[in-house]
């Protein structure tokens, strides 16, 4: 099929918006706004800035990027094609293709790309102060995360709807699709040890929020048989009872952890808790969908989007202080207590959701393309929905920049690091340059009701306190901070349990399919032998990493989260350089450096940690200095380097700088063969005569919808559709087109 | 706008709201079943609400959807 760039037709020419004084007005408006938000807290001296110039900043930001940059994308370099029939037209099948209301669409593709990836890792960056994490998640989405979020969806629209891996193993070549294979399985397994850590942490030692937490699983269920016998379809009412009876579980979580016998029956350790997420992960993804993970998935999704929406309006109205400072000395000297090595390039590692997140690059192609109405919704859909994953990450950044600094490190530094007494742990804080007291610990921690808010870390009850704190200025005051402070912490750990669930799921079913390869019945996914089996390997993998983490001395966030980070980040420079290839070979080569900048910052970045992550000589930053320090100190006879100590824990440190070391290797190898055998097919193809390379672009078929191309239809566009409603046109053709012809 | 017109303007506004929550929900489910069912296949008999949504939700046992961090 020749690759013909059917954009270019004239249907398709940017309509050109004419400039009038009020719309120059606006956008001049909306630029002078975002630069004195952006000198406020960047060049802001002496007294704390207020989280609202933050907001301010990055909405200004999204708007000009949205505005100007993303359409620039769609015009230029896409030239989308409203008169092009979509997969979702041209296939609808009323199941899985099918043209989707942009509104809802843009919803579902939130819910599906957003999770708790963007509260954790702003969270852990604001060790460095709040500047170098928000300058990444706001200038990165724009020029990288929602570009390969909306480049891909584009072109997998282009293509029926074809996964990225697919996409790689046509567009690059086979070894390109196995690394994307490999590396989809790799982030799948440390993403959900990594999360399922972040709930460890939080609910440790915490009757209130275990009780609350294990009481979604019988909620679920209930929703669960309520949908399939009681009333089936409906999902709203559903959803709100089960809404009402959550908040009746937080509620109830307070007297659960005062009772004498309950309170102890709740209490887990973090080891009962590691287990028993096991067993749940196991047991979750071979139990029928109905029964728990789709009234989960319901549940979350309603949460998701309210408490977003709930947080962004208390932010604005309470417009708490940040406590902060802009930058620390940590984003220099590498010596960071939360993770170690310096702002570059670890502050682009740990900060994957919300600016650039090649996991989303799974959602964009495969589910979403099947059910976009309009090729020029791309921008909405996949530049929009990434705009506000990265507003949901700057929430996250406020929340931990609003409460005490002291406060902050004593929740997220490793416990050997802190010793095992408030006492000792307003030391080790107020030695880095954090002056507190071990009053204001114990305060805190009554304050939310919580044992202790030592060595909380994963990030989850730092931003639950930092929402706490704001939530409760609003409502309820004081005697409300631990309400809030355990709301917040049941929403982030809601869906990591679904994504825990889904995410085991996904890894069986891909597992399944590879070893169907082999043996011809593993493909069947209804085979239960093989459900099980793949089901128990899956979970061993992420519970392995997760149990090494929990009991990993040096602290397992600190140690995984980094690797979290590069897999991340690995999968984002395999999308961009399928976007990359499929610009070039379309034609678009002029534009590539859309994609092929963001994939350059991507490898330099990713790299570089790799390396550092490798050949580091401090054992702080490199797993195999680590590895070394700890092993040559076993031989020496030694019981303890540094705040570890005992030979047992010695042991630990060197099975686990080992294996993370290993893995390091095997990402920064990936990224490699990846970027080689790209530019192999960008050579092939820029030699070769225009459109003589094969792609696997689908027919152009004309499209019969029409539909608005934004979230909100224009006035022009509204005008339109009254016009052919009133026409009794049955099917009307595409408003350009009709304009033009 | 008139006084007497915002009423209707507000109330249809808030509708197509309420159908938008319903559609991020996945209520619409059977509607576009239905919808679609009616065009392509007309004259023939569509699925019980209660067989369509099992056969609906049982689908996720075999195709897990991608979901993100």
């Amino acid at each position: 099929m020749p690759a013909e760039p059917n954009g270019a037709r004239p249907e398709a020419a940017p309509r050109r918006q004419r400039w009038t004084p009020g719309r120059v007005a606006l956008w001049a408006g909306v630029a002078v706004v975002g630069a004195v938000a952006w000198g406020m807290i960047a060049l802001g001296r002496g007294e704390e800035i207020s989280a609202s110039w933050l907001i301010f900043a990055a909405l200004a930001s999204y708007a000009i990027g949205y505005r100007f940059y993303a359409r620039f994308i769609q015009y230029k370099v896409l030239m989308t094609d409203d008169t092009r029939a979509t997969p979702a037209e041209r296939v609808d099948n009323g199941a899985d293709y099918h043209p989707t209301d942009r509104r809802v669409l843009f919803g579902h593709h939130f819910a599906a790309v957003a999770g708790a990836g963007p509260l954790v890792g702003p969270v852990l960056a604001a060790q460095m102060g709040f500047l170098p994490g928000t300058i990444w998640i706001i200038v990165g989405v724009i020029f990288a995360g929602a570009v390969q979020d909306m480049v891909v969806l584009f072109f997998s629209t282009r293509r029926g709807g074809r996964s990225l891996g697919q996409m790689a193993r046509e567009e690059i070549g086979p070894v390109g699709g196995i690394a994307a294979l490999i590396a989809v399985m790799a982030i799948m397994i440390i993403l959900l040890a990594v999360l399922a850590m972040v709930v460890v942490n939080a609910l440790a030692e915490s009757p209130w929020g275990s009780f609350s937490l294990i009481m979604t699983i019988p909620i679920a269920l209930f929703m669960g048989v309520y949908l399939r016998y009681l009333r089936p379809g409906r999902v709203m009412e559903a959803s709100a009872i089960g809404v009402v009876l959550l908040l009746a579980a937080i509620a109830g979580g307070g007297w659960v952890a005062d009772h004498a016998v309950l309170g102890e029956i709740f209490l887990f350790s973090r080891n009962e808790l590691t287990f028993g997420l096991i067993a749940y992960g196991f047991i979750a993804s071979v139990l029928p969908v109905w029964l728990l993970l789709a009234p989960r998935d319901y549940l979350s999704t309603f949460m998701k989007i309210g408490v977003v929406v709930l947080l962004a309006v208390s932010i604005v109205v309470a417009s708490p202080s940040l406590r902060l400072p802009q930058f620390t000395e940590f984003a220099f000297n590498g010596q960071g207590p939360v993770f170690a090595g310096s702002l570059f390039p670890f502050v682009f590692i740990t900060i994957a959701c919300g600016a650039l997140s090649g996991f989303h690059a799974l959602v964009s192609s495969g589910t979403t393309p099947k059910l976009i109405e309009k090729e020029s919704q791309v921008r909405v859909i996949g530049y929009g929905s990434m705009l506000t994953e990265s507003f949901v990450a700057i929430m996250a950044m406020v929340t931990a920049c609003v409460i005490d600094p002291g406060v902050y490190f004593a929740m997220n530094m490793p416990a050997t690091a802190l010793g095992d007494s408030v006492q000792s742990a307003a030391q080790a804080v107020s030695q880095l340059g954090f002056t507190v007291d071990a009053q204001t610990l114990e305060n805190t921690a009554r304050l939310i009701e919580e044992e202790s808010i030592l060595a909380r870390t994963g990030g989850a009850p730092t931003f639950a306190l930092g929402a706490a704190q704001i939530f409760s200025t609003l409502f309820g005051g004081q005697a409300m901070m631990a309400f809030w402070y355990h709301f917040a912490v049941m929403f982030e750990a809601l869906f990591i349990l679904t994504t825990v669930d889904a995410g085991t799921r996904v890894g069986r079913f891909m597992l399944q399919d590879t070893l169907g390869n082999v043996y011809k019945p593993m493909r069947d996914p209804s085979w239960r032998p093989g459900a099980w089996l793949c089901s128990a390997l899956v979970v061993g993998a992420w519970g392995y990493f997760l149990w090494a983490g929990v009991n990993d001395p040096l602290g397992g966030i600190n140690q995984l989260y980094p690797l979290f980070g590069i897999a991340n980040q690995l999968l984002a420079a395999i999308a961009l350089a399928v976007c990359t290839t499929l610009l070039i070979k379309s034609g678009r080569a002029k534009y590539a450096w859309v994609t092929l900048v963001p994939l350059a910052w991507d490898a330099v970045v990713t790299l570089t940690a790799s390396w550092q992550k490798v050949f580091s000589d401090d054992p702080a930053i490199g797993f195999f200095a680590q590895r070394r320090q700890f092993s040559e100190a076993l031989a020496d006879g030694e019981t303890g380097v540094g705040a570890i100590q005992g030979v047992d824990a010695m042991q630990k440190v060197v099975v686990n700088t080992t294996v993370d070391g290993i893995l390091s290797v095997l990402f920064a190898l990936l990224v490699v063969v990846i970027l080689v055998d790209s530019v192999r097919v960008w050579i092939k193809a820029l030699r070769a005569p225009e459109g003589s390379l094969p792609t696997t672009e689908d027919p152009y078929e004309r499209s019969r919808l029409w539909a608005p191309s934004g979230l909100v239809a224009t006035r022009e566009e509204r005008e339109y559709a009254r016009r052919s409603a009133a026409a009794g046109a049955a099917a009307p053709v595409s408003a350009e087109a009709e304009e033009k012809g | 706008m008139t006084v007497t017109g915002l009423g209707p303007a507000l109330l249809r506004g808030l509708r197509e709201a309420w159908q938008i929550a319903r559609g991020i929900a996945g209520e619409r489910a059977y509607e576009i079943y239905l919808e679609h069912h009616r065009r392509e296949h007309p004259g023939e008999e569509p699925l019980s609400e209660r067989v369509f949504w099992r056969r609906h939700t049982d689908r996720g046992d075999t195709d897990p959807g991608a979901r993100c961090c």
